[in-house]
């Protein structure tokens, strides 16, 4: 689905990303876990076309996309959150998964916003039935600025779910949320986001990623120091020196 | 009505497309400081149609908001790139271009045995297609408020539609619009050669409403106000920019105990809105609940039939 063949990514000194290879296989869900600072976030906007890599190749499906335009890497696919939320504040709960959709139409979008998609755009998915995927169908008329914390990260998940995208990449999906809210999230990424898709989830806390991943991957500054079964590298003895001190959210 | 007030309303709806072609920035996220240049460029452009060549006014309006669109399409695809501020200095930088060059311009022709033409820093005088055809003012006032109805329900149709939600997204959010499958470079693009476009033809009707246009008159101060008519009125719906145009032409300027006072008072008012309401008085959250009223007293309504 993925492979990335030695990324790098840097700011002028400093790496951030030091020749990750990386394999996605199809219909798996990777885990992404680091340290503060490791490079989760950068191998994410790496890869959807925040950046270009300062070496390596990306491909997707076959494709090479190294050094494509974000919009060109998201309408081959891929669809992503953001782990600082990223919503259209005074646009509606609804309005904000229907526009998630008009990239992916063909053309400039003069039709009517009330218009549903064409026939000939059968890659997006009704609205509604997305909205109660994940339990938002009742707010569908609110302001996104006006949804508490969860709601907005589901919506965030929502707007994924919308669109004809393989591959979802989600950073820190359980962000800022309480244990109650975590084993929600976890819920909706493994029955509702998980099948049929391939994803790739950056989270720091224990209980989502034991909940959902298939396969674990550990970065520390900017390189890959383990990748394999969750229980295999969580027990190794490099990964836990990585995250000797941070040990409350392994008992998260 | 008397003269006054039909040079009042005439001057409101020839600034109103200023105003709104300001404002289609504004809701892009970009913050123009020359669409003065385009407001000129019509002027001169239209001027020269029917002054120079003898063509009817329609023609020369179209000409005017192409000549505009198209020079705001290609100063976009150099500028729009840029972020932010950066943008701001380089499309003042670019208005003061124009204006300079109007300045030194001098393409006349021999008409009627009298040369017409933009004439460097005398301005581009004799633009006098309603004298020829006995267009009287309030003929013309009707002759600006239907282009401008025109261009106001174009401007309401495409905020409705998927490209009224993608120039928003542009705004509110950027690198978020372009992850989600948008060509914002694009998007921008078109966005600015569209208000160049509405600009150009409120410059194209001030050339014939007042028969004589000179580069001074589009400096910087016209394209600061085009902006705060859109910032006071506010950037929910294309109604905005128009209400901040009344208040300033319609009520600043001609009401007669206020006159002098006009630059102090708007000032002010400008300064109080964005502290207090920072993206105007009809913004996307007062608009956004106004449609929830109407329609629930509408699904009432259907209910109680």
């Amino acid at each position: 689905m993925l492979a990335l063949e030695g990324v790098e990514k840097r700011f002028g000194a400093l790496s951030a990303l030091a020749s990750v290879d990386l394999d996605v296989a199809d219909g798996e869900v990777l885990g992404i876990i680091g340290p503060n600072g490791s490079g989760k976030t950068t191998l994410l906007n790496t890869v959807t076309g925040v950046y270009a890599p300062s070496a390596g190749r990306i491909c997707f499906r076959g494709t090479d996309i190294t050094g494509w335009k974000g919009h060109r890497i998201a309408r081959l696919g891929i669809a992503r959150t953001f782990q600082n939320i990223r919503l259209f504040p005074t646009m509606t709960v609804f309005q904000n998964v229907q526009a998630a959709q008009y990239g992916r139409e063909a053309g400039v979008p003069v039709r009517l916003q009330r218009n549903r998609p064409s026939a000939a755009h059968a890659c997006v998915r009704d609205v509604e039935v997305v909205l109660e995927q994940v339990g938002l169908l009742g707010e569908r008329g609110v302001l996104a600025k006006h949804l508490p914390l969860p709601a907005r990260r589901r919506l965030e998940i929502a707007r994924t779910l919308a669109v004809d995208a393989p591959l979802v990449l989600l950073d820190e999906p359980a962000g800022g949320m309480t244990p109650a809210e975590t084993a929600d999230m976890a819920h909706l990424i493994r029955e509702v986001v998980a099948p049929g898709r391939t994803c790739v989830v950056i989270e720091h806390k224990m209980a989502l990623i034991a909940g959902v991943c298939t396969r674990l991957c550990v970065l520390d500054f900017g390189r890959k120091i383990a990748d394999g079964l969750p229980d295999e590298v969580l027990a190794d003895p490099g990964v836990r020196e990585v995250y000797l001190g941070t040990g409350d959210d392994f008992a998260a | 009505m008397d003269g006054y007030v039909i040079t009042v309303l005439s001057n409101i709806g020839m600034i109103s497309f200023i105003a709104l072609s300001a404002y289609l920035l504004l809701i892009t996220g970009e913050i123009s400081f020359g669409q003065q240049a385009y407001f000129g460029l019509g002027a001169y452009a239209a001027g020269a149609a029917t002054a120079m060549f003898a063509q009817p006014i329609w023609v020369g309006i179209l000409i005017g908001a192409c000549v505009a669109g198209f020079v705001a399409v290609l100063v976009g695809a150099l500028t729009l790139r840029l972020s932010g501020l950066y943008f701001s200095i380089s499309t003042l930088a670019f208005a003061e271009m124009v204006r300079l060059v109007l300045l030194i311009v001098e393409v006349q022709v021999e008409v009627d045995g009298e040369m017409v033409g933009p004439d460097g820093a005398n301005g581009f005088h004799d633009i006098r297609w309603m004298f020829e055809r006995d267009i009287s003012l309030t003929e013309f006032m009707f002759i600006i408020y239907a282009l401008l109805a025109v261009v106001l329900i174009a401007l309401l149709l495409m905020e409705r539609s998927r490209l009224g939600s993608v120039f928003r997204m542009l705004g509110s959010d950027d690198l978020l619009a372009e992850m989600q499958g948008l060509n914002t470079v694009r998007y921008r693009i078109l966005a600015a050669g569209m208000a160049g476009a509405i600009a150009g033809i409120g410059g194209a009707l001030y050339a014939h409403f007042t028969t004589y246009v000179e580069p001074q008159f589009f400096n910087a101060m016209l394209g600061v106000h085009a902006l705060a008519y859109g910032l006071i009125g506010g950037l929910g719906t294309a109604f905005g920019p128009l209400i901040g145009v009344a208040i300033d032409l319609g009520f600043l300027e001609a009401v007669r105990f206020i006159q002098g006072y006009r630059m102090i008072v708007f000032g002010g008012l400008v300064a109080v809105l964005l502290i207090l309401m920072p993206r105007g008085i009809l913004d996307e959250e007062r608009v956004h609940r106004l449609k929830v009223l109407f329609s629930r007293r509408n699904d009432a309504g259907a209910r109680g039939r």
